[in-house]
């Protein structure tokens, strides 16, 4: 893909670690996702009495849409065309209206012949921090000054 | 090789590729997609800041595709649990996915395995789905992992 990045490969070095960033996700951007991804309100993801109906205690954030955000985080880092592989474990229900933290730790860089990679650990938090709500790992690829 | 598991399902459907599509990916779902989470990159919002940057029109967020891998995929008649929950997703962009695209998706059962944990065993089905533009070109590869809990 042609890049439109602002970070460059010699800007990263292993063990940085980037962010927090904060995001939230308002009722109203669920419903817009939902609409779009052929799940249109009310569901478990919009509706109070439909995620009591599945067991849950309020309407969650689906999944891909946390995978969205998490890709967004990425981009506004690293620039737009940057992700090459981006890899996540949800292990807990996303809420509404509260403040996520999305944080990235670089975890390996290399340069070959198909570009200059950085690997990342990508961790989703709500208020307690060992309690992540995503996991996972990101692969980019970033332009170089050299 | 699929992980052998304790729990019976459809074995036959390893090896078979299901087909779903097209998708056309408009601009108003472009738009739509970036607004609901907060994407304001130009590349993604404004299809003249795509062309400067050399795309051919307004350009899909990495992960829009994910939107159309939920499509019918066949029951594995898995014997075991009754609870659902999507458990992660992989996707690893190919090639730039741009305003006017038709996709099409190509899944297969990828794996079946189990993992045990604090709150007993889930089972987790793996499904990988490529999605091609009108021209054949692979845009990107899905990972869905669905886990089945007792």
């Amino acid at each position: 893909m042609t890049q439109s990045a602002r970070l460059y490969f010699e800007d990263v070095e292993l063990g940085d670690e980037i962010g927090p960033a904060i995001v939230t996700v308002a009722d109203d951007q669920v419903v817009d996702f939902c609409s779009l991804w052929g799940n249109p309100a009310p569901n478990r993801f919009t509706d109070q009495e439909q995620a009591e109906k599945v067991g849950l205690s309020e309407p969650i954030v689906p999944g891909i849409m946390s995978m969205a955000l998490v890709s967004r985080v990425l981009t506004d880092w690293a620039g737009a065309g940057t992700v090459e592989d981006l890899d996540l474990v949800f292990r807990g229900t996303i809420p509404h209206n509260q403040p996520l933290h999305v944080g990235f730790q670089i975890s390996d860089t290399d340069q070959d012949e198909s570009g200059n990679h950085i690997q990342c650990d990508i961790t989703m938090t709500g208020p307690v921090p060992d309690r992540p709500y995503i996991i996972g790992t990101a692969r980019l690829n970033l332009p170089s000054r050299g | 090789m699929p992980t052998q598991i304790d729990y019976e399902y459809d074995h036959s459907l390893y090896g078979v590729e299901h087909e779903s599509g097209p998708f056309q990916v408009t601009k108003e779902i472009i738009d739509v997609y970036a607004s609901s989470v907060g994407e304001d990159n130009p590349i993604f919002t404004d299809a003249s800041a795509a062309r400067a940057a050399g795309f051919g029109d307004q350009v899909a967020p990495p992960t829009l595709c994910a939107l159309f891998e939920r499509g019918e995929l066949p029951d594995i008649k898995l014997q075991f649990g009754r609870r659902q929950f999507h458990g992660g997703q992989r996707v690893e962009p190919r090639a730039a996915i741009v305003a006017g695209d038709t996709l099409t998706a190509s899944s297969h059962l990828k794996d079946v395995y189990t993992k045990t944990g604090r709150t007993g065993t889930m089972v987790h089905v793996v499904w990988e789905t490529t999605f091609r533009n009108q021209d054949g070109i692979v845009v990107a590869d899905v990972q869905r992992s669905q886990v089945v809990r007792e």
